[in-house]
């Protein structure tokens, strides 16, 4: 070979090895099928897509089972059934293991819900032109009512909690301590006050309003007021202004029927000022569905979407309380002869007739399979109605037990009116007077099922342990049978298989040794965090 | 492109080596025509032999009868080298006939070492290689080649992640250094397999877990003809990046000039579990939940009365486990001629899993063809083609600890045949594992092509210009179906998924090598490259669910309203530009240099260039005149020094991506995860000291090499607690941070001798040895661990903390049970809780109290061992005797510890689901006045007080904390394999024409010694699964799929 023909031939590849790379070549790291925070949060449409999220996905490990392991079994108004597992029967007898994996997960979905809501109200804060105006102000107060309220939650399930208002920076510097209870209600009512004075007065259905905020902050002042240990007029003011605001201003009212709220035609109907929300979409991914029902029915041909995990059973406790004209009970839970016309199934073409003598199931939020609900896509842990955490007769509620304060009773007119839309909505005579007890389980009947029950009890602890305590200890928490002609519900006796062995008629629990008035911090992170475990400190200087 | 100072430096060495390539055109002098013939030492003709002038480049290989014709000059050292041969040298003089006669050598020392961009001589290497041939390959018989290296090359350690056939493996080169991926760099002729490259079906979730599959388990293992592993930092550097955690290069078998070889091997193989956990049988379960009736005032099951009646009921093991059956076939045909050498061959493999629905299917093609075109143009191409079929059903369901689950009681049928469940048991999944084999679907299917055309132009004899083009193609179907069925009282629903993906990559590499002899054998080799990578990965899938019938399963039969679809694409590249000096003076001194650029996309502008440098030097002291003698052959000190730097980690951690997804409120946007701007590369640095000591001819050889690693800027996923919202579902992902830095250090040995060499009986020996030590040197704060939790975030396993291991098991010392009263009365026992049967009580598990505070709390927990093997050994030894030859090959593990998880689960007599037999030492407890008080702790005692398993308690279960209880010794020995095989004499073949014929026996696995309880204690990584994964919690035996005992009989013909 000629040497020209080589040194040509060289020089050619020469060009080759040094200019075969073009200027994008490494920027290929920048993903081609999704967005990227930097640029997304541009439009309206954006920031409620961004928003959206957070009712959704976060929560899904708190929805089920955590929120029913504190709001119903360990406050007695559910006990488990003899299949599903020995975690119930755990909050049922206060005898919570420190690894517990439901509260782990209760714990993480908490804070998953704060760390979302922080990155996306510090992202539409830096990101989201101003031009936006009151769409950007809107969403950024959709996002601290979403962390208001997920503190709200930790601090009546575990009491002092670590603040975090950035995640960015918790990242690069982890390892908090805990900040104190005063300064977790302080936090929690700056951000639904800041909710409260930039969220629309009505709002796409589902999506949280102003009304939504304030109701939560009645709530929020209402359960502050007895953290010292003696209930602080102050609070219970705030709690009864809120309230009133909302009963009297927002325009909203009751469903003529109560059975009415729970049905998946009526999702986030007026009444619901705040749920979190599910989908059945096909397309969605898990965790952006309802998974309570699959759970919770006492028997799988209700739905007939192929899974049932045997679900949980209504307590004595909780049956024996309601009146045999109380409107409520059919809506709530199940018992031998109901028949519910709506819970078509291929099993039950004419609708669900219950015929279980030894156990009462769970009604609310069991809506039934596809041909019950116009065809939805709805499939074992898939269903789509909201899960309600605020409700207006429970904001009604709240303006009677604030008004009543620390009196032993109260004949105020305006919560008396409150009070008896709820009490005559469900089919019962107007009361006169308001006492704590007739309040108290008021707010247990209307609510059952709802995972409230326990902060109910828990905010009367605060401030009357003693009486709360005795109101523990006294309850029947175990499964109910009924038959026809049954004069009451009975207690059913321990049903003792080789799987699950802490049913007790005669229940004697240890939440004073074992303090689970509050619960423990997961193990996890007491084991990761050295200083969690330290005693709480201020998060206001 | 911006950048870049190395960039100028290669061109401004590039134009150096333009003008050594003018200088160094000269003519031809000359020549003579050599001609000769060349034969081993039988007197037989070695075809292929290649002869060449020794400085050239050009040589001619012998012909079938072993003759050569070579021109040459007087004065001319010819050199005649051969594989596995001892090479000769003969100078030409007068006479035109030269003949020569080879030994067959068994010193490595001439053995071609593949060491990246180039190869080179074992005896001239300055940094640490090891390397494993196709011999050691076919002794192993592994079903995919990475099994293959265990215990044969030091410094390597290898363990399966699953006995799953074609499962994932787990290899470490030189320990973990990262708590990112730490897999080596794979090279298939060229082709560039990154480090935890997963495969096109990889990652997608099937059931509870998702695949992680073995992306190499398509490379039929018969096709290799050496594997290389690159250790020192040095050796490694001109890989960059990608090589930090070592190479793996895998250089697949060529033709040699000659005439047809037609060669078939085939074996067939019988495979059975090795050991099962003894159970409670029927009759034992029966009376064990009557006692607990007993104790916990319930009431006895219906039937379990009187358990003398009962049967032994269901042994879920027995029915879970099967021998199955192996074969394997291998075609092969090769040859060529002086311009043209080719190889053909093709691969059957099918193995059956010892767990009912597992198996692997293989078939692959491969053709490689090298053609000389002209004196100046090579060409030739690599193309490899293989198709896997696995059935992963038993993988997907952790059917072993399904199995554990199921309690004797339970007839793996109903009477009338259909499928029987737990009583009153419901859900939507299948829980009897039997079952579940049989009816799902859970298949996965790949096609995989590599491949790889390359173009040497041979400027001079001393300067090529290497260009390649390395394709590698991956395609992936997914496919799985859960029928309908009837599950006591409820009916599931039928759901189906499918999956397809594909992975492209492609490497275009331009290689320009100068390689000059200097008098006085002063040699010269400078290479300098540039590199290119990109790959795109695209993906579809959907599912849908209520399917018309069971059969047909077509995507499209399930119900519109269900279905669902997903796609996308991701983008990698990479570029660099790698150069590598060589001085060889002599063979005696050895100086190497190289140096490697590169830019990666997983960072920020600003943050993406990295330098990777490896320096080396050998002294061969054997070759010094003063200490030149006949016992002593070589006596190299090797020294090395390298900075590797390491971007294994997901692209686009310095920004967050958004993921759209449907919410309850329609569309809703997620942010992805914090993003880190700051993200850099990690760096290790490491120095490598290595002796190389040959004797005797070569008779012993030994090598010891010992290093010390530090990595710095660890690249992980920030640990953060829980509260971060790191977790769980709709988590916010944790940032990528650079956080801490690892030591490794280590010593590795391999001995090889020829014990006995005589012409009836040979003996040799090989004996490899890795000893390794990691500590972590920093963290985010100096007290700052990591924790390693597992069983769906319940448990907490390992702690990795600075001064200790990655990974270390972490718990309470467990010390007996509180034995009596006074025992209860006088240990520490856990705070707020108490004394009573329901409290704290006699029987339970005493924890040791480590700080003395009188309670026992999380501050009495320490560390309990640690999953990383101290040693990992292998010991060989190869015996010939005239025409039988025998191979007995142990390995080991040393200093491990296992967490027996599955007896956390099953060894509690107060837990659920079916017991060990262990169980049944739970204490039994006494009352020292028969007639006194049960629940008087003093008259209150255990009978067997030595045991260590816990009492029946009245309720809960206080027993369940990690403890060394549950942490065992993974130390073992092993007889990996045992081949015995014979010859047939070539008088009998002759008149089948067949040319060779050997049949053998062997078996893997044949027997371990081991203190663990478990199945295998070669437990490994786990796989990534809801119960955890990663390199925090290795080690940790879930219901392991254990390594199955082989039987074979097998062939190899040549025609």
């Amino acid at each position: 070979m000629k040497q020209s023909k080589k040194i040509l031939i060289l020089s050619f590849l020469t060009a080759i090895i040094f200019s075969s790379c073009k200027k994008d070549f490494l920027n290929k790291g920048i993903p081609q099928d999704a967005l990227t925070t930097a640029t997304f949060y541009q439009t309206a449409a954006e920031l409620k897509m961004a928003t959206a999220f957070l009712y959704s996905k976060p929560w899904f490990d708190y929805n089920y089972p955590f929120s029913y392991d504190i709001g119903e079994l360990q406050s007695g108004n559910i006990v488990g059934y003899i299949y599903s597992g020995s975690t119930s029967n755990d909050f049922t007898n206060f005898d919570i293991p420190s690894n517990s994996s439901d509260t782990k997960y209760g714990w993480s979905s908490l804070f998953n819900v704060i760390a979302n809501s922080n990155v996306t109200m510090l992202n539409i804060e830096q990101v989201a032109p101003a031009s936006l105006g009151a769409a950007k102000t809107s969403a950024i107060g959709e996002a601290r009512f979403m962390r208001g309220i997920a503190y709200f939650q930790l601090v009546q399930i575990f009491g002092p909690v670590p603040l975090i208002a950035d995640n960015n920076t918790l990242a690069f510097n982890p390892n908090l301590r805990a900040n104190v209870i005063p300064d977790v209600y302080r936090f929690i009512i700056n951000d639904l006050r800041y909710a409260a004075a930039n969220l629309p007065l009505t709002n796409d259905p589902g999506r949280v309003t102003q009304w939504s905020a304030k109701g939560l902050l009645a709530k929020v002042y209402l359960t502050r007021a007895g953290i010292s240990g003696t209930r602080a007029q102050a609070d219970l003011d705030s709690a009864k202004f809120f309230a009133t605001d909302v009963a009297e201003n927002s325009g909203l009212n009751l469903m003529a029927n109560y059975a009415d709220v729970f049905l998946t035609k009526n999702n986030n109907n007026p009444e619901c000022l705040f749920g979190l929300q599910w989908t059945v979409d096909p397309s969605a991914q898990y965790g952006n569905n309802d998974e309570r029902q699959t759970f919770i029915e006492g028997d799988g041909t209700i739905a007939g979407d192929g899974g049932s995990w045997g679900g949980l059973r209504i307590s004595a406790d909780l049956a024996k309380l309601y009146s045999a004209s109380d409107l409520r009970r059919k809506a709530t839970f199940m018992q031998n002869g109901d028949t519910y016309p709506e819970l078509i199934s291929t099993a039950h073409p004419t609708g669900y007739t219950m015929t279980d003598t030894t156990s009462l199931y769970i009604k609310k939020y069991v809506t039934g399979g596809p041909l019950a609900n116009n065809g939805a896509n709805i499939t074992a842990q898939h269903n789509n109605i909201p899960t309600y955490l605020l409700r207006l007769s429970d904001v009604y509620l709240v303006l009677a037990e604030a008004t009543l304060g620390n009196s032993a009773s109260t004949t105020d007119p305006t919560a008396l009116l409150y009070f008896n839309k709820v009490h005559v909505r469900a089919g019962l005579p107007a009361v006169t007077s308001l006492d704590f007890q007739t309040i108290f389980t008021e707010r247990r009947l209307e609510l059952a099922g709802e995972i409230q029950f326990w902060f109910d009890i828990k905010r009367w602890h605060d401030y009357n342990p003693a009486a709360a305590n005795a109101f523990v200890m006294a309850q029947h928490r175990n499964m109910a049978s009924y038959a026809t002609g049954d004069a009451n519900y009975n207690d059913v006796l321990p049903v003792v298989t080789g799987i699950t062995d802490n049913y007790s008629d005669t229940y004697t629990n240890t939440q004073g040794s074992k303090n689970n008035w509050t619960m423990q911090y997961p193990a996890a992170d007491v084991t990761g965090d050295p200083l969690l475990t330290l005693p709480p400190v201020p998060y206001y200087k | 492109m911006k950048k870049k100072l190395p960039e100028q430096k290669l061109k401004k060495l590039f134009s150096i080596l333009c003008l050594l390539l003018i200088v160094h055109l000269n003519a031809l002098a000359q020549t003579h025509r050599i001609t000769g013939r060349v034969t081993a030492d039988d007197n037989s003709p070695l075809i292929g032999v290649t002869v060449r002038i020794k400085g050239g480049t050009v040589g001619v290989p012998t012909d079938v009868k072993g003759t050569y014709y070579i021109n040459a000059k007087v004065g001319d050292v010819l050199v005649f080298s051969y594989v596995s041969y001892q090479t000769k040298e003969v100078t030409v003089g007068d006479n035109p006939t030269i003949n020569v006669t080879l030994s067959n050598s068994s010193s490595n020392l001439n053995e071609v070492v593949v060491i990246g961009y180039g190869t080179s001589k074992r005896g001239n290497l300055a940094t640490s290689v090891g390397s494993i041939s196709s011999k050691d390959i076919a002794i192993a018989q592994p079903t995919t080649f990475d099994q293959a290296l265990q215990g044969r090359v030091a410094g390597v350690m290898v363990q399966t992640s699953s006995g799953q056939p074609g499962g994932a493996i787990s290899v470490l080169v030189r320990g973990l250094g990262t708590f990112g991926n730490a897999s080596p760099l794979y090279v298939i002729d060229g082709v560039i397999v990154p480090p935890g490259n997963q495969s096109s079906t990889g990652g997608v979730f099937l059931g509870n877990n998702p695949i992680t599959d073995n992306p190499l388990s398509t490379i039929n293992p018969s096709d290799i003809a050496s594997i290389d592993v690159l250790k020192d930092a040095a050796a490694i550097a001109i890989y960059g990046s990608q090589g930090s955690a070592g190479v793996v290069i895998i250089t697949t078998k060529r033709g040699k000039v000659g005439p047809p070889k037609i060669n078939f091997d085939g074996y067939y193989g019988v495979q059975k579990v090795t050991k099962q956990i003894p159970m409670l049988d029927l009759q034992q379960y029966a009376e064990f939940l009557d006692t607990k009736a007993a104790i916990q005032g319930g009431v006895i099951l219906p039937g379990f009365a009187n358990p003398e009646y009962l049967g032994a009921g269901t042994n879920w093991e027995n029915e879970l486990f099967k021998s199955s059956g192996t074969y394997s076939a291998n075609l092969s045909v090769s040859g060529g001629d002086a311009r043209t050498t080719y190889l053909i061959s093709g691969n059957y493999f099918n193995q059956d899993g010892i767990i009912i629905g597992s198996n692997f299917k293989r078939e692959s093609f491969k053709v490689s063809l090298d053609n000389k075109t002209n004196d100046w143009l090579r060409l030739g191409t690599n193309l490899t083609i293989s198709g896997i079929n696995e059935n992963v059903n038993s993988s997907q369901y952790d059917v072993i600890d399904a199995a554990y689950n199921l309690t004797p009681d339970i007839a793996t049928k109903n009477p009338d045949g259909s499928i029987s469940f737990p009583v009153g048991f419901q859900g939507s999944y299948n829980p009897n594992p039997i079952a579940a084999a049989a009816l799902n679907t859970n298949q996965i299917e790949r096609l995989q092509i590599f491949g790889n055309i390359y173009a040497d132009i041979l400027f001079t004899k001393d300067l090529t210009l290497h260009n390649e083009l390395t394709e590698w193609f991956d395609y992936g179907n997914v496919n799985q179906f859960f029928p309908s069925l009837t599950i006591n009282t409820s009916q599931t629903q039928s759901s189906a998924y499918v999956n397809s993906a594909n992975n492209k990559s492609y490497t275009f590499r331009n290689q320009l090598t100068y390689n000059h002899t200097l008098p006085n054998d002063f040699n010269v080799n400078v290479m300098a490259a540039h590199e290119a990578t990109a790959g795109v990965y695209t993906y579809l899938s959907g599912g849908r669910t209520n399917f018309v019938a069971n059969d047909p399963q077509g995507l499209s039969l399930g119900s519109t309203t269900s279905a669902t679809n997903s796609g996308g694409t991701s983008n990698n590249a990479n570029e660099s530009y790698l150069g590598r000096a060589s001085l060889n003076y002599q063979g005696k001194y050895l100086l190497q240099a190289s140096v490697r650029d590169d830019g990666n996309s997983n960072f920020a502008a600003g943050h993406r260039w990295v330098t990777t440098y490896g320096l080396a030097g050998a002294w061969d002291a054997g070759k010094e005149n003063f200490l030149k003698n006949d016992i002593a052959d070589q006596i190299k000190f090797r020294a090395s020094y390298g900075l590797t730097n390491n971007a294994n980690i997901p692209q686009y951690q310095y920004g967050a991506a958004i993921a759209l997804q449907t919410v309850g409120l329609g569309e809703g946007a997620q942010p992805e995860n914090i993003a880190n701007p700051l993200l850099q590369w990690e760096t290790s640095k490491e120095v490598n000291l290595g002796l190389d000591l040959g004797f005797l001819k070569d008779r012993i050889q030994f090598t010891v090499d010992a290093f010390l690693r530090k990595t710095n800027n660890l690249l992980q996923t920030d640990p953060l607690p829980l509260y971060s919202g790191d977790t769980g579902t709709g988590y916010l992902g944790a940032p990528t941070v650079n956080v801490g830095s690892i030591q490794n250090k280590g010593l590795e040995f391999s001995l090889n001798t020829r014990n006995i060499s005589g012409t009836h009986f040979t003996w040799s020996t090989t004996i490899t040895a890795t000893l390794l030590n990691t500590k972590i040197l920093s963290l985010v704060s100096n007290d700052a661990f990591i924790t390693g939790i597992i069983d769906n975030g319940a448990v907490t396993a390992t702690r990795s903390a600075v001064g200790g291991d990655i990974g270390e098991f972490y718990g309470y010392i467990a010390e007996g049970v509180y034995k009596n009263g006074a025992d209860l009365a006088n240990s520490a026992k856990p705070a707020g809780v108490a004394v009573a049967p329901n409290g704290t009580w006699v029987g339970d598990v005493k924890y040791k109290d480590l700080n003395h505070d009188g309670v026992i709390d999380q501050n009495d927990q320490t560390y309990l061992g640690s999953p990383t093997p101290k040693v990992q050994y292998g010991i060989n030894n190869t015996f010939t005797y005239g025409n039988f030859d025998m191979t007995v090959f142990f390995n080991g593990n040393y200093g491990n510890k296992i967490l027996n998880y599955e007896l956390v689960k099953h060894g509690d007599p107060n837990g659920g689901a079916n017991y060990f037999s262990s169980v049944l030492n739970y204490a039994r407890l006494g009352l020292v006045n028969p007639n006194g008080s049960a629940t008087d702790p003093n008259n209150v005692y255990v009978i067997n007080a030595n045991t260590s398993v816990p009492a029946i308690r009245t309720s809960g279960d206080p027993n369940t904390a990690i403890s060394s209880n549950d942490i065992e010794s993974g130390s073992y020995l092993r007889l990996k394999n045992l081949q015995i095989g014979y010859k047939l004499p070539v008088a009998w073949l002759n008149k089948w024409k067949v040319s060779s014929l050997r049949v053998y026996v062997s078996s893997t696995n044949l027997f371990t010694i081991t203190k663990y309880t478990g199945l295998d204690p070669e437990v490994g990584d786990p796989l990534i699964s809801s119960k955890g994964g990663g390199a925090e919690v290795t080690g940790i035996d879930y219901g392991h799929y254990p390594n199955p005992r082989f039987f074979t009989f097998g062939f190899n013909v040549g025609l």
